[in-house]
């Protein structure tokens, strides 16, 4: 028996020093601090794009307010103004659903909810016809900020109370999600989120990742991918797909604003700790820092090839303008780095089924 | 009756020899209660909607693509009768027809999808179909209550082998494939796992230093390649059972493993002392004893008697004793009573003739069909050529991304693919760096966007595959159209090498 643990230790031993001079190449390891990473997404990303968004909303919907009182042209423009704001500031909250903002129930999260693209018109002309509808039903195309757009943008007789009373409806229950979410998102709210810093499915970590990725590939495949008729059993493309489709000039802008929410969340904000900060930490994480920064360049240079303020994305989709084409290659190209590479080197569990085990 | 004239040396033979039963009751019941546990538990999660109900597109075992899906009540049908059955040989209630009910049902719902495959699942079907053949009933059963079968004391020394073999290749499979560059001179993967636990209490703070990897890699193989060694050595055994219960506790706690450790430390108690596994069965006599009141045969059975008590007021504390055994019983050697009649004597040479045949079959296949990754070039890890049913467990972090075009040959316009429309999250995580569920994914694909109108799809895919925390590297090639590839036992010639 003495001999066999003096085997063990030997063998023991024979490990650490093969521990000591293997593999030099990023074996100086930090401590990875997750409460921090967390305190900092909730408290540096999520909460104040929420709080962004909520102002805006809430100034959207005050002008809406003045537009029912006097319906005129001018206080029309004002609210259109209004609700570009909301849209692009829409972007930075669509990206983490999570929390309170999350599926609950019959309640989908409120990137589906208040984020349903493209809109039903039928419906909605249905429902300001007939005056009777319910906004927490399962035609989430009929209700939300892109119905607010719809409204506000394109809809023949803008100006008629039925249209009115609906646009007003539609812009409080927007409202109303918006606030729930963010009277939710309490202190022990926050207190539960940095608290859950395990990497097990269900912690805060793999769910802050799962929506961070989920919302990747929506901006690839629903805002560029399918109006550009890139799904098999597409046989054109279809420009009336894209986001924001009514008010015309945002969907370039709103995708590039999405993309720098993609970076920012990944990079941390004003050089915070993010995924980078993360990665640093792991093995081979350097590597993948490197990657991921060429291609995150690569995909900037790609946007500015247009001309976000003026370019419609419909238009450039429907001339099958080739940047557009290659805007989607290169997020294509960003996949990997971001869905398999991340999610493997920070050894987080993306789902709860269990797996081989020794 | 002269022994030696007919069955010369049948007694001291390592198959036939008769050993006590117990070992083999005491794995019974603790298996029939894990797998009653683990489908229980499989039920209160809700992974028969998550894992057969839902996915609309199911991945197959190469050569069980015929079986058929059944509809839902199937599935939920199955599954009861899993569990049932699991009770039955618990209780060795209808025996024979519980173990054969639970291997073919276990065994389907790990056949209709793929994804979800994993070793022990494989552990699983391997013991309850071993257990079709075993007298485990014959002793503190149900079925000896209703006099369905005879009660039997002892076994031929091979029933209890058997079980201990599948375990020693359980765990010397598991080690030999940890002896590997990675796993020993990079600890790798559990670099990268184990500081993903560091929340953990205790241990927790040790886990972020790779020191502690290497530990626990240079461990884990010499465990693996060793404990059944030090499991089947008297001297060591206790000792040996602690490091297993300790190594699986550790591992439960660390890994999203399931049942895995419980399966491990309820087997492995077969190697123990037949006495250890009489005394564990007396126990749960007395505890029948005081749960049921009218259990008399089987108490009968089991040599117990009811003794009427003696004071007639008040309750009196022990009304069993137990009874003298009513027949020597021997462990190591027969008595030349052993057989009842010549009937028995002539079936049991026929058994052993038998026995002779089939027992190296099954211990060469199983040494054999772990190693059949030989026959294929290239790096294991990265083909994944003969990587299943090897107990290959733990070895590599894999993580892929997966993009399927689909073609329309007459008008060449190429579409990708969305794979969550088909796929759900695990299914679509599994496929991502698996060459043969790439393959089927392509060929359903094919079907499907034929279906919808697509003229001859052809179906490419760009496939990323991260091993080990190396920069992700194509894993077949872009280029090919998968639909005209057929899956089988050859060297899967799309596969793009591994390049270090």
């Amino acid at each position: 028996m003495k001999l066999f643990y003096k085997r063990i230790s030997i063998l023991l031993v024979v490990a650490l020093l093969i521990s000591a001079c293997s593999s030099t190449d990023d074996s100086k390891k930090e401590e990875f601090d997750r409460k921090a990473f967390l305190n900092e997404a909730v408290v540096k990303i999520i909460l104040p794009s929420i709080e962004q968004f909520y102002v805006d909303i809430q100034a959207l919907d005050g002008q809406i307010q003045r537009l029912s009182e006097s319906p005129s042209q001018s206080f029309l423009e004002t609210s259109q103004s209004s609700w570009k704001a909301s849209y692009l500031s829409w972007q930075a909250v669509s990206i983490l659903t999570i929390g309170p903002a999350s599926a609950d129930g019959l309640r989908k999260s409120l990137f589906e909810e208040m984020g349903t693209f493209p809109v039903s018109e039928q419906k909605i002309e249905q429902r300001i016809e007939s005056g009777t509808y319910n906004l927490s039903d399962f035609d989430r195309d009929a209700r939300g900020l892109f119905t607010i757009e719809y409204l506000l943008f394109a809809n023949p007789d803008p100006f008629s109370q039925k249209s009115i009373t609906f646009l007003k409806a539609v812009s409080a229950d927007v409202l109303r999600r918006i606030e729930e979410v963010k009277t939710a998102w309490n202190t022990k709210q926050v207190t539960d989120f940095i608290e859950n810093n395990g990497t097990g499915a269900g912690s805060s970590t793999s769910e802050y990742y799962n929506e961070y990725v989920k919302s990747y590939e929506v901006l690839k495949n629903f805002k560029i991918g399918l109006p550009l008729g890139l799904r098999p059993g597409q046989t054109q493309v279809e420009p009336e797909l894209v986001e924001a489709y009514y008010s015309k000039s945002m969907s370039l802008k709103g995708a590039k604003y999405h993309f720098e929410q993609i970076k920012t969340i990944w990079r941390g904000p004003e050089n915070g700790i993010g995924f980078k900060g993360y990665l640093r930490t792991v093995t081979g994480g350097v590597a993948l820092i490197e990657s991921t920064e060429n291609q995150f360049a690569i995909v900037d240079s790609v946007f500015s090839r247009f001309d976000v303020e003026t370019e419609l994305l419909s238009k450039l989709v429907a001339e099958n303008d080739e940047r557009v084409i290659l805007l989607h290659t290169e997020l294509q190209r960003l996949t990997r780095f971001l869905k398999s590479e991340l999610s493997s080197l920070i050894g987080i569990a993306i789902t709860y089924s269990s797996s081989d085990g020794d | 009756m002269k022994k030696s004239s007919i069955l010369p040396n049948l007694e001291n033979s390592f198959l036939v020899k008769p050993i006590a039963i117990e070992p083999l009751i005491v794995f019974r019941i603790l298996f029939g209660f894990l797998m009653f546990f683990s489908t229980a538990r499989f039920m209160v999660l809700g992974w028969i909607n998550e894992h057969y109900i839902q996915p609309m597109f199911h991945f197959r075992f190469f050569g069980f693509s015929w079986l058929p899906i059944g509809p839902d009540w199937f599935i939920y049908v199955i599954h009861i009768i899993m569990l049932l059955s699991s009770l039955g040989i618990m209780l060795g209630y209808k025996y024979r027809t519980s173990t054969i009910l639970f291997f073919l049902t276990f065994t389907y719902t790990e056949l209709i999808e793929l994804s979800y495959y994993l070793n022990h699942y494989y552990f699983v079907s391997i013991i309850s179909f071993i257990l079709i053949f075993l007298p485990a009933q014959k002793y503190f059963s149900l079925d000896l209550l209703n006099y369905r079968v005879e009660e039997k004391r002892q076994v031929e020394k091979w029933i209890i082998d058997i079980l201990k073999f599948q375990l020693f290749v359980v765990y010397f499979f598991a080690g030999i494939a940890k002896i590997n560059h990675d796993w020993l001179f990079e600890a790798l993967p559990l670099r990268i796992w184990l500081p993903a636990h560091d929340t953990l209490p205790i241990i927790g703070r040790w886990l972020m230093y790779p020191e502690t990897a290497f530990v626990f890699s240079w461990l884990g193989m010499l465990f693996d390649t060793t404990i059944s060694f030090f499991l089947m050595w008297n001297r060591t055994r206790l000792f040996a059972y602690l490091a297993v219960v300790f190594f699986h506790t550790i591992t439960g706690l660390l890994f999203q493993i399931g049942v895995f450790p419980l399966v491990m430390i309820a087997s492995t108690p077969i190697f123990f002392d037949a006495k250890v596994h009489k005394s564990i069965i007396e126990k749960l006599q007395i505890a029948q004893v005081f749960l049921w009141g009218k259990i008399e045969p089987i108490l009968i059975r089991t040599n117990w008697k009811k003794v009427e008590p003696e004071c007639e007021v008040g309750w009196c504390e022990t009304p069993y004793v137990q009874m003298q055994d009513r027949e020597p019983i021997f462990y190591n050697s027969l008595p030349v009573s052993y057989f009842k009649n010549i009937e028995e004597l002539r079936e049991t040479r026929l058994r052993y003739h038998w026995l002779k045949f089939l027992l190296p079959i099954y211990v060469c296949f199983q040494f054999l069909f772990p190693l059949r990754f030989l026959a294929y070039p290239g790096n294991l890890f990265w083909t994944e050529q003969g990587y299943r049913f090897c107990w290959r467990v733990m070895l590599v972090e894999k993580s892929g991304s997966a993009l399927f075009y689909v073609k329309d040959a007459k008008t060449g316009k190429e579409g990708v693919v969305d794979n969550t429309e088909f796929l759900n999250v695990h299914q679509e995580k599994q496929m991502s760096f698996q060459p043969d569920m790439i393959l089927q994914f392509a060929h359903f694909l094919a079907d499907y966007y034929e279906k919808k109108g697509v003229m001859n799809p052809e179906v490419r895919a760009e496939v990323f595959v991260t091993l080990n925390a190396r920069p992700s590297q194509l894993l077949i090639n872009p280029q090919i159209d998968l639909s005209k590839i057929e899956d089988g036992w050859n060297k899967k010639e799309w596969i793009l090498p591994f390049v270090e």
